[in-house]
This record gives structure tokens, C-alpha cells and sequence, in this order.
């Protein structure tokens, strides 16, 4: 199971937001309770409906059929006919 | 003494030490823009200097003097020349210049690719490779070009010790795409298709703000690959795929995901109808080989579907219910399933019977409990690193300013325990 690189990446996306709650980042003491006073209500936040990838600026969607990378080498025999060696 | 003379000198007296390597890499940067205005010249110059002590050296000179347009009577002799200074040079040097180092690789590449000769270019980039990257982790911009070569020259062999390496490292986005990529043809040539799905699928489901070509291309692949290992293939993304990848894949891949919808009806009649209307269509994608695998794994299918229902079969009604030619054909499908070791069973060649067993496999013999806990090691050692990366990610800058952009203060979690209103 190779490419931890972009498995991480990936799986951390999805996780951000609670990972973010868990960690030392908690507001100190004062600053908690001053701001409950001033918030009506909590809302929890929902992030499964949010695609992670927008969030990150990475949503601009392409919906032209312009494809990137399109001069990629790619130009191989088909080798992959098993009907040739039997 | 003219210049070049006068960097040849300094190459030869202050390449033994790491010092002096130093130095001489601050010299070779200043000249670097002299050595290109001598290209025409500098080749025999290269006689003066060895690759396995004067890599560094060697490396301005070579580049400098294979700038320019190269013909296919030239590449013949440089060939041997960038062969033989890749294979030898020295690692710790070339990493001084690595831009360099990957320009004369891909200009090697060029060359071989030039004369027709894939093969030539296999060791000596693999080599490149080795001494490129900083460990065995990393990706670099060669890995793709090694991997073409091993592609173009069929040595698949070679380049799947490369694909066993994991990767934690990447240089370029593009370099993962098209090491995913080919990788995957390479283990699709050496039937090892579960790897091959998983390097597809890595393809498939990476970052990307716009569709990319080689996704595309790995898609149409990956969709084979499934119907032929998996027998099914499901068009839902993962949730962690680009939404570029989950809206546009599938529009560039029609023909597949109706071959797809064809062969989940289990009627080969259909199948076959449909591959030959479609026929061009994967022809130009050079997919036809593997679509005809799609095909004769339909009857694969079809005969393990037999096992569930049946202890003994004739040859005869396997034809006929697989829908194959004759009994001789059924045999030669089933004898190549058992020494596959996609079914159990044998043929009793005087009445044509075939009997289907069980899988033998007890899971208690020495050898599954070693390859159980290989295993295990392997998951516990690939969640240390996943952790590791977690917490390396969660400390960093550019990731919190972006999460922390778009977060809300507070969630609901944050309140558990307390209640609303509190005086202080």
C-alpha cells in the first residue's frame, strides 16, 4: 500500500475539522466563556456535506472538456492482447 | 588559457573533497553561462575528465555541450557518452545540481527514444533514479521517464522494483500522476492486477483542480482492470476523490462504463456485441487487448458462478451454460483457472467430468501465519507513519491558515459539558 503521500492527504482532508477541535488550539478560559455570552445559539458544523477541495480553493471547476496535461506520453503498443500467446 | 580551459583546470584540482566541492559547484554556477556561449567545442574536453571523480564537472560540461538540437547520427555517439556518465557519476555530486542532473537525463532519454532503442536507456535511468532521489521514498521527476522506457522496451520486470518502493515524497503533482499511471500498465503487463488497481485508482482519486488527461486515461484502465480482476466495477468515487474527478471522469469514459453495464448482465452475447460496435473506440485508445482480457473473464465468471451452485459438472454443460464452442474449449478454460487458482477442481478426462472442491486453505500452516504477521508488521509500521504525517500536517502553517479560514469558532462538541450562560 504505497502513496501515503496522497492517501494522507486525502484521508486529513476529510478529518481537518475535527482534528482541529482536539488539538491544543482551544480558546483560553476567559475568552471561552466571554464569547458564550454573545452567542445565541451553537450550531454544530455539519462538514461531511462540504467537499473538502472547495475548501481549500482547489474547486474551481473546469467544465469545458479542456483536459490538462493533454500532450502526456502515452503512445504504446497494446501489449495487452492474451489471445496472442495462445 | 581561454575558459574552458580554465574550468576543465579547476573541475580536475577541486573536485576531492566535499570543500572543495563546494567551491568548485560556486565556480561551475558563475560559468555555467560562459560554457553554454562555448557549446560547440566542449564535447572533447570531456576526455580530460572522469565521471566517477569529476561528476559535478563532468555534469556543467555535458549539459552545456548537448544543449542545443541533437541529430540521430550525433545521438548515436552521445548515447554512450550520457550512458557512461550516469552509471558512474557520483551521487552526493549530482545532487548539487539536480535540476542539471534531470535535464541530461531527459535529454538522454530524448536521445534513446531518437534512435529507436528504448532499452538502451533502462539501466543507465535506473541508476539515474537510485542516485537522485534522498531516499527510497522519493519521487522524482525520473521515476516517470524510467518507467516509459521500461514500458516502451516491455521490461516490465525491471521496472516493478521501483513500484515496490512506498512513496511518502513527492517532487511534482504530474510526476505522481504519471508514475501512478504507467506503474500500473506495468503490473497490468505482469498480471499483477490489484496492484495495478491501486496504482489506478491512486491516479484516479488525486488532487486535481481541473481533469486531467492522464486521470482519464488511467480511468478507462482502471475500469478494465476491475472488470477483469473484481468481475464488477462501481462508478461511485471515493468521498476523497476532486470533485473535478467525480463531475467530468465519467463523461470521458462513456464507452467503458457501458461495457461495464454490458458486462455486469452476465450475458456474453451482449458483451461481445457491444466490444465490436465499440470497437474502434478502444482500438484508438489501445484498449483493445485489454478488453478482449474483459471478455474471456466474463467466462471465468461464469464457471466460478458454476461452483456455488454445482459439486460436478460435465465438461459439456459448462460449455453450454458458459456459452463456449465445446467441451474442449470449457477444459482449456477451467485447466487455466485452476493453475491460476481462481477455482478448485479436477478433471476426470475418461467421463468429462469436472468435480469442484473446496479451497484447501486452512490458514493455520507456517507459511500464512509468517505472511499474517509480515502483514501486520507492515499495517503497524504504515500507522506509525500515518500519524507521524497527521501530526506534521496539523502543525503546518499553510494548512492551519486554510482550515482555520473556513472553520466556524465553536461547534457543538465545544459545548458539551457546559452550560450556556456561566458567571465567572
Amino acid at each position: 500500500m504505497p502513496f501515503l503521500t496522497v492517501l494522507v492527504s486525502s484521508e486529513l482532508k476529510s478529518l481537518q475539522f475535527s482534528r482541529i477541535r482536539e488539538r491544543d488550539m482551544k480558546p483560553m478560559q476567559m475568552d471561552f466563556f466571554a464569547d458564550m455570552e454573545e452567542q445565541g445559539s451553537t450550531v454544530a458544523m455539519d462538514v461531511d456535506d462540504v467537499d473538502p477541495l472547495e475548501i481549500f480553493g482547489e474547486g474551481v471547476i473546469n467544465v469545458d472538456n479542456k483536459l490538462a496535461d493533454a500532450d502526456f506520453f502515452n503512445n504504446f503498443e497494446d501489449d495487452f492482447d492474451d489471445s496472442d500467446i495462445n | 588559457m581561454n575558459i574552458v580551459e580554465s574550468v576543465v583546470t579547476q573541475i580536475q584540482g577541486l573536485s576531492s573533497s566535499a570543500t572543495d566541492i563546494a567551491a568548485l559547484h560556486t565556480y561551475l554556477k558563475q560559468a555555467d553561462e560562459s560554457l553554454h556561449t562555448e557549446s560547440a567545442r566542449l564535447l572533447p574536453f570531456l576526455d580530460h575528465l572522469d565521471p566517477s571523480i569529476h561528476s559535478l564537472g563532468y555534469l556543467y560540461i555535458l549539459d552545456a555541450c548537448t544543449s542545443g538540437p541533437i541529430s540521430e547520427e550525433q545521438a548515436k555517439t552521445l548515447v554512450l557518452i550520457f550512458a557512461r556518465f550516469i552509471t558512474s557519476c557520483v551521487a552526493e555530486q549530482i545532487r548539487l545540481a539536480s535540476d542539471k542532473f534531470v535535464s541530461v537525463c531527459k535529454r538522454f532519454k530524448d536521445q534513446v527514444m531518437l534512435l529507436k532503442a528504448p532499452m538502451q536507456g533502462v539501466a543507465a535511468m535506473l541508476s539515474a533514479v537510485r542516485k537522485l532521489q534522498s531516499s527510497s521514498a522519493h519521487l522524482t521527476t525520473l521515476h516517470p521517464e524510467f518507467l516509459q522506457l521500461c514500458l516502451l522496451s516491455k521490461s516490465y520486470k525491471t521496472g516493478l522494483s521501483v513500484l515496490e518502493d512506498d512513496i511518502f515524497e513527492v517532487d511534482q503533482p504530474r510526476d505522481l500522476f504519471l508514475y501512478c499511471y504507467y506503474g500500473g500498465m506495468m503490473c497490468i503487463g505482469q498480471k499483477r492486477f490489484q496492484k495495478a488497481l491501486e496504482l489506478l485508482h491512486n491516479v484516479v482519486t488525486a488532487p486535481m483542480s481541473s481533469i486531467n488527461a492522464i486521470a482519464v486515461e488511467a480511468y478507462k484502465k482502471y475500469i478494465l482492470v476491475s472488470l477483469i480482476h473484481q468481475g464488477q466495477f462501481s462508478t461511485s468515487l471515493p468521498k476523497y476523490a476532486s470533485s473535478a474527478a467525480q463531475r467530468n471522469l465519467k463523461n470521458f469514459c462513456q464507452p467503458y462504463i457501458e461495457l461495464a453495464n454490458s458486462y455486469s448482465t452476465g450475458k456474453i452475447a451482449e458483451l461481445e456485441t457491444y466490444v465490436q460496435t465499440s470497437r474502434e473506440k478502444f482500438e484508438s485508445d489501445n484498449n483493445l487487448g485489454l478488453v478482449k482480457q474483459v471478455l474471456s473473464s466474463m467466462y471465468k465468471r461464469n464457471i466460478q458462478r458454476l461452483t456455488q451452485t454445482y459439486l460436478t459438472l460435465s465438461l459439456q454443460d459448462i460449455a453450454n451454460t458458459v456459452q463456449l464452442n465445446s467441451p474442449k474449449e470449457a477444459e482449456m478454460h477451467v485447466l487455466q483457472m485452476i493453475q491460476d487458482g481462481e477455482i478448485y477442481a479436477t478433471i476426470n478426462q475418461k467421463d468429462g467430468m469436472v468435480r469442484f472442491l473446496e479451497d484447501p486453505e486452512q490458514y493455520k500452516t507456517c507459511e500464512m501465519i509468517k505472511h499474517i504477521d509480515s502483514s501486520i508488521q507492515r499495517m503497524m509500521e504504515l500507522s506509525k507513519k500515518l500519524t507521524t504525517m497527521d501530526e506534521l500536517m496539523s502543525c503546518d502553517p499553510l494548512y492551519l491558515a486554510k482550515a482555520g479560514r473556513e472553520r466556524q469558532r465553536f461547534d457543538f462538541d465545544d459545548f458539551d459539558t457546559v452550560p450556556q450562560k456561566f458567571n465567572i
